[in-house]
């Protein structure tokens, strides 16, 4: 899980914090709306994937505190 | 997005070709695929033979292209990774950025539908390229510097790459154009005579016989009562007189014809001033390929004779069935050109000659494919040389009732009157067996065969008896079974006979 969490499905969290915040929210909101998706359309949820949203929720909330 | 749906997007032309219109394309539909595979990376399965570039706008390609790099290297896809895996080769910007891609997550389409969505984009794809190898060859056709052959031919494979690529998936594209549809069942004509029962319009038909005995006088007759009208022999109704009538007759020298067209009194209809007969005999050549576009123009709205089938057809010469193959395709085409008919004379193999019985078997042997595409066979047999009396017998009837054996009389009457008289007409003459001389002179010979025939047809009677259903399949095989070979149109007539004495 540690693992995952600091690179989870090759995904690198350091790149995507080059991101500009705006971009962060466009994708946390779209990828909440796919799992809303996957789950009315009984599609399996895959964990890793769980794992990058919490990421991605917590990069955006530690961007907004920083920036508040 | 709105203002890029009317920019001219090349698909792969030699040039850029500019086209100052609106190009075929659904967005939404290209949306829903991308939206699918986040959904499900299943979905790129059903895609695979979508290729990248039929989708419309660029900022999809790219998105596509980078969903497609991830599953190769067995990652998931995902808003996080698709818009990651862009930003990382600099092409988020071209993608729409990341608001654009994240977007793709609103209104999701079901994934079951993704199929239906592909075929939306391939159609589209297909028509842009359409657009563009059209252009291109009108391109090519107005600069007018190659022979027009070349451009055609050139155009030709444009369009087959058109087609080649205009399907994504196992189900070929536009299959349902292989079949009827119910609007051309229901505007095609009702089932039409040329000949009432005797020769079927927008058909095939044949004269089939021995060498000299008598076809091409009586294709001479049929083509007189075509441009005439009237009654064909007095017995067969003329429904729709020709409108032109193409006469190939290839083993026949132009002095031979003329006169037998003059026996007929159908010279003139030759002539300039009337137009429709044309004729093409051995003096003008070898004959002809059907597929010939010369011979295809004359064949629209014309009666095709075909004097003899065996000189047409592009199979094998050496081969009876390889030809019969190639001669039917020919007829197809020229039907298929709009012929009104088509009358092919046959040359009979020389074992018919040995033949007490007329059947479609004996008359068309080696040649299968042939004789199952024609709508009407119509065998003939010289009996009596001196008076040129001719014995014709229907030998496949297809949805009609044929009438009975009836002969014709040819001697002084074509000298006399420019056409065959009726001898024995439907009803007053037997079948061949029973009407053939050398059979009646050799009494034995004649009584050995009646006498065959009569048993025969007591063992169907018994048949009969036993089951009332029976087929003429099941009659050749108990034949078979005692030892007697019966073709299958001997045994349908043997259970017409037993049938009516029943």
């Amino acid at each position: 899980v540690e693992n995952l969490a600091n690179n989870p499905g090759g995904f690198n969290p350091d790149s995507s914090g080059l991101l500009p915040i705006e971009s962060l929210r466009y994708i946390f909101r779209g990828q909440a709306l796919l799992h809303a998706a996957q789950i009315d359309q009984g599609l399996p949820l895959q964990p890793d994937s769980l794992l990058r949203t919490s990421w991605l929720a917590s990069e955006l909330a530690a961007r907004l505190e920083h920036r508040a | 997005v709105s203002s890029l749906a009317r920019k001219p997007v090349p698909v792969s032309p030699a040039k850029p070709i500019e086209i100052d219109r609106p190009l075929p394309h659904n967005l939404d539909a290209e949306r829903s695929i991308l939206g699918a595979v986040l959904l499900d990376s299943q979905a790129l399965d059903v895609i695979e033979k979508l290729p990248t570039e039929d989708f419309f706008l660029p900022q999809h390609r790219h998105i596509l292209q980078h969903m497609r790099g991830l599953a190769r290297k067995q990652q998931a896809i995902e808003l996080i990774t698709v818009v990651d895996s862009l930003d990382r080769s600099g092409n988020l910007e071209a993608a729409g950025g990341s608001g654009y891609v994240s977007q793709l997550a609103d209104g999701m389409p079901r994934v079951s539908n993704v199929e239906h969505y592909a075929r939306i984009v391939k159609g589209n794809a297909v028509l842009r390229n359409l657009a563009f190898k059209a252009e291109a060859i009108k391109e090519r056709a107005l600069a007018n510097q190659d022979e027009p052959e070349l451009i055609v031919k050139g155009a030709r494979e444009l369009i087959d790459e058109v087609a080649a690529s205009a399907s994504f998936s196992a189900e070929p594209f536009g299959w349902q154009g292989a079949f009827h549809t119910w609007e051309e069942f229901e505007s095609c004509p009702p089932l039409e005579w040329a000949i009432e029962n005797f020769l079927q319009k927008f058909s095939a038909a044949i004269i089939a016989g021995l060498s000299e005995h008598g076809k091409t006088l009586l294709l001479c007759s049929i083509a007189k009562a075509l441009l005439n009208g009237g009654n064909l022999w007095g017995l067969f109704p003329v429904r729709h007189r020709a409108i032109r009538i193409v006469y190939l007759i290839p083993e026949c020298s132009l002095p031979a014809f003329k006169h037998r067209l003059k026996l007929f009194g159908i010279y003139n209809a030759a002539s300039p001033n009337d137009g429709r007969l044309l004729v093409r005999t051995l003096s003008k050549g070898p004959a002809p390929q059907l597929s010939d576009p010369a011979i295809l123009f004359a064949a629209k709205g014309s009666h095709v004779v075909l004097d003899t089938a065996a000189r047409f057809g592009d199979g094998d010469e050496n081969s009876a069935s390889d030809h019969a193959k190639g001669l039917a395709k020919d007829i197809f085409a020229l039907l298929t050109a709009g012929a009104h008919s088509v009358l092919a004379a046959h040359h009979s193999p020389k074992s018919f000659r040995k033949e007490s019985e007329m059947s479609l078997e004996n008359v068309l042997r080696g040649t299968g494919d042939f004789g199952a595409m024609i709508s009407t066979a119509w065998g003939v047999r010289k009996i009596d040389d001196e008076a040129n009396i001719v014995h014709i017998q229907n030998l496949k009837a297809r949805d009609f009732q044929a009438c009975k054996p009836f002969q014709l009389i040819g001697r002084p009457f074509i000298d006399e009157t420019g056409d065959f008289r009726v001898h024995k007409g439907p009803g007053e003459c037997g079948e061949l067996a029973d009407e053939q001389p050398e059979l009646r002179n050799t009494r034995g010979a004649s009584q050995q065969a009646r006498e065959f025939r009569t048993a025969n047809i007591a063992h169907v009677r018994n048949w009969l008896q036993e089951d009332r259903k029976i087929e003429s399949a099941d009659i050749v095989n108990k034949f078979k079974a005692l030892g007697i070979e019966v073709g299958s149109s001997t045994a349908r007539k043997y259970r017409l006979e037993a049938l009516k004495d029943a």
